[in-house]
């Protein structure tokens, strides 16, 4: 986990370029995510905030809870600025994620081309 | 006048990524910086998108950069692709080759446009004169050399030429994709080569 968590600090740079925002969460207290950031040299200088969801309820809400044991499983939502989300990826618990997929989805899906010399006759015209 | 340390992360990341002295600077760059231009964002990952591809391997990617850069006169570029290819293992001859195409082709390129522009018969039969012994048996490959060719050709605008490549790889049996992520290379390059120089 920590060594997933780190892999998207290290990639924090391209999220920012891409005008997005990343928020770690997971169902520990704040007081185990800190324990984390300071014994990982990886975490120390994270650099993005990390949510506690103690009670679980984000993670049941998000349909990530697993029934019986209750652990949340890994999953990465990517949300656009409307509220919207617009991917979501689960793994099993024992699958890493990949942060060069996320940002490979992340580059598919926010908007590129806006120069009108894509434009078709008869297509609506671009609304940014 | 801007300091390098006070570019910005984005800035400061990408010229690392380019292997750029520590106090480098440029004016084109102030300019974007000065003007904390959400550019650099966008210029940054598309340098970086089109640096990785899935149809152009890392020597291939490394090789048309010195070309394209050669052809820009950039040599900000030209030092950071020399650098790459001969780390992704191109030998001198093939970065030489690199170079050389890029030079004949911006001379075919003002040649075989005027050609196409002005459309006469008499001008088809004089005899061009100019030497073009690399094409012959080209040491980066005849396919290879002829994306080269392509990518200068198309950054020079010269259509004939441009399509005659594209008909030739397609022939030798090259795939659209490939045609297609060289030349957004080519772009990305020629667009990064007006800010960093």
């Amino acid at each position: 986990m920590t060594k997933e968590i780190a892999e998207f600090n290290k990639s924090y740079g391209e999220f920012r370029d891409r005008s997005t925002n990343l928020i770690g969460a997971s169902t520990d207290s704040e007081f185990v995510h800190l324990a984390w950031r300071k014994n990982h040299d990886d975490l120390r200088d994270l650099k993005f905030p990390m949510l506690a969801d103690t009670s679980k309820s984000l993670a049941e809400e998000l349909g990530i809870l697993e029934v019986n044991e209750k652990i949340a499983y890994r999953a990465t939502f990517i949300i656009d600025p409307q509220g919207i989300v617009r991917w979501v990826s689960v793994y099993d618990l024992n699958v890493g994620r990949s942060v060069k997929e996320v940002i490979r989805v992340l580059d598919a899906l926010q908007t590129d081309e806006l120069c009108p010399c894509n434009w078709e006759k008869g297509k609506e015209t671009i609304k940014a | 006048m801007e300091l390098t340390q006070s570019y910005s992360e984005t800035t400061q990341e990408f010229l690392e990524f380019l292997k750029a002295d520590k106090d480098y600077r440029s004016d084109a760059l102030d300019l974007l910086e000065e003007g904390k231009s959400r550019y650099l964002a966008d210029l940054k990952v598309n340098f970086k998108n089109s640096f990785e591809s899935e149809h152009l391997s890392k020597k291939e990617v490394a090789l048309l950069g010195v070309s394209l850069a050669v052809n820009a006169g950039n040599a900000f570029l030209r030092e950071f692709f020399k650098g790459n290819a001969q780390s992704e293992g191109a030998s001198p001859e093939e970065i030489a080759e690199a170079a050389g195409c890029a030079s004949l082709l911006s001379a075919n390129n003002v040649f075989y446009r005027f050609r196409h522009f002005v459309n006469k018969e008499k001008y088809n039969e004089i005899p061009a004169r100019i030497k073009m012994n690399i094409m012959g048996r080209p040491v980066t490959g005849k396919e290879f050399f002829e994306l080269m060719s392509l990518a200068v050709s198309a950054v020079n605008g010269c259509e004939m030429c441009v399509k005659a490549h594209e008909n030739s790889l397609i022939e030798l049996g090259s795939k659209e994709e490939r045609i297609f992520e060289a030349v957004r290379l080519a772009s990305v390059i020629t667009s990064t080569s007006k800010i960093l120089y």
